[in-house]
């Protein structure tokens, strides 16, 4: 079926005409890649106007539904928090939808998917490794208690939180994948962002896990491999500095091995939980979560 | 099987032992030659520095830094550039078998000079 036989797409981009005009138009230079026709990726050039407000995303979605409706892009919520849109704009990695076209101060925008994932389509890479490696160093509390006594909470000074509270500002969107050197070439490498949440976890005074996540970080592809490029501190939009939390991962694992492996965690407090027990919570969740369907 | 901290904990160690030895190398085949630094490469000059158990102890020590060091780090490039369980075993024991073999290359060639012959 032809482009322009296609059913007309309900969702408009606002049409901000009337309201203020464009202040340019600006060439959106896109990688497009379709896996049924294309060898390899190829650019193709759009023309955007561009609003004051514009974003890399608002002009990727003017083109998705004004130009071509053929383009593939992954975005959610639009405001940097989900960190489905993340691409390499003008050569950087960068969250589209936090991205101003003007700040940019080029009238060629060029967008491509990130790197070190595997390519689906256009500016769509397949998440699955990176999330494979976020799961492999067990980011979530461990302790024998945890299951016991669903009802209280773990007592926590904020010194103690303050330890790790950088790093809770992560949202996955894989930007420090793409920046990291070591990924580029060590497929195996755990990456920036796995690490980095291995360190959170491993400092949090409520945890108890450090003995597993030590035999998963100290590994010859593990927290050994970066080399300190500080990449992922540079390319991350949430503030995070996975490099910093990758070096206190070392001196942890050199000096502090066994007295995290022996460390007490938190007590938990007196006080029951209010409201829904997480047991009910629990119970009410689905055993496994649906997966999509993987790309062919 | 060594654990990955333990092999990188003795790459800096050592890294820090040959910025030391390095140095003292260099200075004892320059400025800290006997009659100073003009004429201290000249073959009998620097074989005073082998004959002295002293000089023969810090170049052995040397090399044995640098053995570790240097295909320790070969080793960790290699795994970079390549994956697999197959590379990494070969990658393992190959740069294991080349620390030794320039180590006791080496140390012949310190050994000779020491005791006064020559290759």
């Amino acid at each position: 079926m032809a482009a322009s036989e296609q059913k007309q797409l309900e969702f408009k981009v606002p049409n901000l005409e009337g309201v203020e005009k464009p202040i340019k138009n600006v060439i959106f230079r896109v990688s497009r890649f379709d896996p049924d026709r294309d060898r390899e990726p190829y650019y193709r050039d759009y023309e955007v106007p561009v609003y004051r407000f514009t974003t890399v995303l608002d002009g990727l979605l003017y083109i998705k539904y004004n130009l071509d409706p053929t383009l593939a892009v992954r975005y959610s919520c639009r405001m940097g928090v989900c960190g489905s849109c993340a691409m390499i704009v003008n050569g950087r990695e960068r969250l589209a939808c936090k991205t101003n076209v003007l700040s940019l101060n080029s009238n060629i925008v060029t967008v491509r998917p990130i790197n070190n994932l595997p390519l689906i389509r256009d500016l769509v890479t397949d998440l699955r490794p990176f999330f494979e490696k976020h799961k492999k160093v067990m980011p979530y509390i461990i302790r024998d208690d945890i299951e016991a006594r669903q009802d209280r909470e773990f007592l926590q000074s904020p010194a103690e939180l303050n330890e790790y509270m950088m790093l809770t500002d992560c949202i996955k969107c894989g930007l420090c994948y793409s920046a990291c050197p070591t990924t580029a070439t060590d497929a195996l490498f755990l990456g920036p962002q796995a690490l980095a949440q291995a360190y959170r976890y491993t400092i949090d005074s409520r945890d108890a896990g450090a003995a597993l996540r030590f035999d998963v970080v100290d590994d010859p592809h593990g927290v050994w491999r970066c080399h300190f490029a500080g990449a992922c501190s540079a390319a991350c939009p949430k503030g995070v500095d996975p490099a910093f939390a990758i070096q206190q991962l070392k001196k942890l694992l050199l000096y502090k091995r066994n007295a995290m492996k022996s460390r007490k965690p938190a007590p938990e407090s007196e006080k029951v939980r209010e409201g829904t027990s997480v047991e009910e919570v629990l119970k009410s969740m689905p055993k496994e979560w649906p997966s999509p369907p993987a790309p062919k | 099987m060594v654990r990955e901290s333990t092999l990188m904990w003795i790459q800096y160690i050592t890294g820090l032992g040959i910025l030391v030895l390095g140095a003292l190398h260099f200075a004892s085949l320059t400025l800290l030659a006997p009659g100073g630094y003009p004429g201290a490469l000249e073959y009998a000059t620097v074989i005073s520095r082998y004959t002295d158990p002293l000089w023969a102890a810090a170049l052995e020590a040397f090399l044995a830094l640098l053995s570790y060091h240097v295909f320790n780090g070969f080793r960790v490039l290699l795994l970079e550039l390549n994956q697999g369980s197959g590379w990494t075993k070969a990658v393992n024991v190959t740069m294991a078998l080349a620390a030794i073999a320039a180590f006791l290359y080496g140390t012949r060639t310190i050994l000779v000079f020491h005791l006064g012959g020559a290759i």
